[in-house]
């Protein structure tokens, strides 16, 4: 009884180690491996910068550059000389600082508000096992609606004659309030408006931040004894820190861009209590025709932006743990 | 003490074409300091069953007792026990200290006995250096060693491992085995071990319960379980290679094997590897051996301390032709492919097994032989 197999494996081994592997050699000694090498680098390169040139453009174009403009228009008076006038203005002008308490109460209490209300719903979101699909829709239903709209079924809302909620406040023996016709309530109102209107959007993605978190974390957990609120604050909540800064980050942006609902529900009245940044530039710009106090303004809330975008950053950076 | 006694456990499923039975009735004791290994194929059921002690599910039918008080409907943080899961379940926005002690921390354990525990676990477990570090920075190893530091600061007597070895690299999988056993018998844990390695089951248990499709198929202590399976489904899964199955039915060419009792109604036979001698074809066998067939060699393999030969047994043995039956030889033998040989085996070592179930049969007959 004699193995055949055998002497045939080691011979094409031998034959292997026999010849040294060429591109070891060419590479050591700078020859046509590297020199292909450098050349497949330098076209890496630019068609990385090629795939950035259209985003590039866009940006530089319609951002940074009319940024760069509306400065420039800013230090200057008609006449085309250098001055800091529109900036004095600002220390003096009561409807700005009224507009500048409005947008901070309005930044403040939206932000937060919609973090809360969406994670709120996401959480429910998740337990719901029937109907899993129709509850998801309805969460992002308001937010597929335009802004406009719903800004007008809301008006409907809050009329005080014939609207839902003084109707269900009289119902039950209360007297109605002109919502959006008080100074007190109107900023409020359309706070709860504007939390409604981008909530949904928002539960979208704390689920899908929910869902992808191993459940054998809760598991593990439950046996420890771990009882679910704690789970949830030394767990849950900082495994979705990266979602909430996202989340924060652009509903606090959303919260300076807003004047749709502005336009929509009070023009910024009664008395300035719900004008915003945003709508008080336009105000200024194409309502009064001073465009140079506008560019002035906007100036100033493109300052604020980074300031707190900068904050933001800074702040949760450290907090929070990227998979 | 820790005892675990289940009584007749069943769960199933709902799913689209009704109820899917996973568990059957499932009876054990699993007895204070023991190392039980569940062992079966994927599928089997045996992670269910784990979960159903550890109570993140619930069962069906039948009753779990936990140091004697059925806890069948307990909340799993009232059952006193600990475990690990097969991908650790670490937090990993937490370092490896504040992961072993989630569990105390979470409970108000008071700072002292937080620091003991945790001293004591990173001792035992080599991971003082690695407590600053989060699990991202660990290797597979470490985050396996802080899974199971996290369930020995429980201070519970029994620890649950849901597959705990089956993400490691097979050197590091046999380091832990020694390592898992050396921690168990030090602190006297009583461990319920789900894996589908029955090298892990073997080495590490003290008994094996072998399941397949929701039922048990045997329960014995690991030398038993490979000396005498149970069934035909256990042979086939222990051993490495597993034990060559031959079904013999009454009227087939090998029925001049089947011992007296089973001549009219067949039966199926079981052999070891180990226990199969090949010889030169029409060389008569040894007095003390009995001859099996003829058969070819197919394969060859070197396995450096065993040669396994798989045979086909030959072409003119008709009902049974294509049979394969390995044989585990010592590695110096020179056979060579193609070859035609006579099979054989010790009487002692051919085992039994009903046609119908696949059941072993003892015979008064062949134990005495």
């Amino acid at each position: 009884m004699t193995t055949t197999t055998e002497p045939a494996v080691t011979t094409s081994q031998e034959r292997q180690s026999r010849n040294p592997p060429g591109t070891e050699a060419t590479k050591a000694m700078g020859g046509p491996g590297a020199q292909a090498l450098r050349r497949r680098r330098r076209a890496d390169a630019l068609f990385s910068y090629a795939a950035l040139t259209p985003a590039f453009i866009i940006l530089l174009g319609f951002t940074v550059l009319p940024f760069l403009l509306s400065a420039w228009r800013s230090v200057r008076n008609p006449a085309g000389e250098f001055t800091s006038a529109n900036y004095e203005r600002m220390l003096n002008d009561g409807v700005f600082h009224q507009v500048i308490s409005n947008q901070l109460v309005y930044t403040a209490v939206t932000v937060p508000a919609t973090i809360a209300i969406s994670l709120f719903l996401a959480v429910l979101g998740t337990k719901v096992v029937r109907g899993r699909s129709l509850a998801r829709v309805s969460f992002l239903a308001p937010a597929v609606l335009p802004i406009v709209a719903a800004g007008t079924i809301w008006v409907y809302f809050y009329q005080p004659n014939f609207g839902v909620l003084n109707g269900i406040a009289r119902a039950i023996g209360l007297s109605g309030v002109n919502w959006l016709g008080t100074s007190d309530t109107a900023l409020g109102a359309m706070m709860v408006v504007a939390v409604w209107q981008q909530a949904g959007l928002f539960v979208i993605f704390y689920l899908a931040a929910l869902l992808t978190q191993d459940p054998q974390l809760r598991e593990a957990a439950r046996v420890e004894g771990t009882r679910a609120w704690t789970f949830f604050r030394r767990v849950t909540w900082p495994l979705l820190m990266p979602t909430t800064l996202f989340i924060g980050v652009i509903a606090t942006a959303n919260s300076f861009k807003q004047v749709d609902l502005v336009f929509v529900m009070t023009q910024g009245g009664p008395s300035d209590s719900t004008n915003l940044m945003l709508y008080y530039v336009w105000q200024t710009a194409f309502g009064q025709f001073r465009q140079e106090y506008s560019a002035a303004i906007t100036v100033m809330l493109v300052i604020i932006l980074l300031l707190i975008a900068i904050a933001q950053i800074r702040l949760l950076d450290k907090r929070i743990h990227y998979r | 003490m820790s005892t675990v006694q289940l009584r007749g456990m069943r769960k199933s499923f709902p799913s689209r074409s009704g109820e899917v039975e996973v568990l059957k009735g499932i009876d054990v004791t699993v007895e204070d300091g023991e190392f039980l290994a569940i062992l079966g194929p994927s599928g089997c059921g045996k992670s269910t069953l784990l979960r159903l002690i550890s109570g993140l599910e619930l069962a069906t039918g039948g009753s779990v007792s936990i140091d004697g008080t059925d806890v069948t409907g307990t909340a799993p943080e009232k059952r006193q026990l600990a475990m690990v899961f097969q991908n650790y379940a670490l937090f990993p926005h937490l370092n490896v200290q504040e992961n072993i002690l989630f569990g105390l921390k979470s409970r108000g354990a008071d700072k002292q006995l937080r620091s003991e525990r945790l001293t004591e676990a990173a001792g035992l477990l080599g991971l003082d250096e690695l407590l600053e570090r989060k699990p991202s920075e660990l290797s597979g190893g470490q985050r396996q060693r802080v899974a199971l530091g996290r369930a020995l600061v429980s201070g519970q007597r029994l620890v649950l491992m849901d597959e705990p070895l089956s993400n490691l690299d097979a050197k590091l999988r046999a380091e832990m085995r020694v390592e898992l056993k050396r921690i168990q018998r030090r602190i006297g844990l009583t461990i319920i071990y789900v894996t589908h390695d029955q090298v892990e089951a073997m080495t590490m248990a003290d008994r094996v319960l072998m399941m397949s499709e929701g039922r048990v198929e045997q329960l014995a202590a690991p030398e038993e379980i490979y000396s005498t399976p149970a069934t035909t489904t256990v042979g086939r899964f222990i051993g490495s290679p597993p034990m060559n199955i031959v079904d013999i039915p009454a009227d087939s060419d090998l029925a001049y094997l089947l011992p007296g009792e089973f001549r009219d109604t067949g039966a199926t036979l079981g052999v070891r590897p180990e226990s199969v001698e090949l010889h030169s074809a029409g060389q008569p066998v040894p007095g003390h051996r009995v001859y099996l067939a003829e058969a070819t060699v197919l394969v060859n393999e070197l396995l450096g301390a065993d040669r396994i030969i798989s045979t086909t047994l030959a072409d003119d043995a008709a009902p049974t032709t294509g049979r394969r039956i390995t044989a585990r030889l010592e590695p110096g033998r020179k056979i060579a492919v193609e070859e035609p040989v006579s099979l054989s085996a010790s009487p002692a070592d051919l085992h039994w097994y009903s046609r119908n179930d696949g059941t072993r049969m003892n015979l008064a007959a062949l134990q005495a032989a």
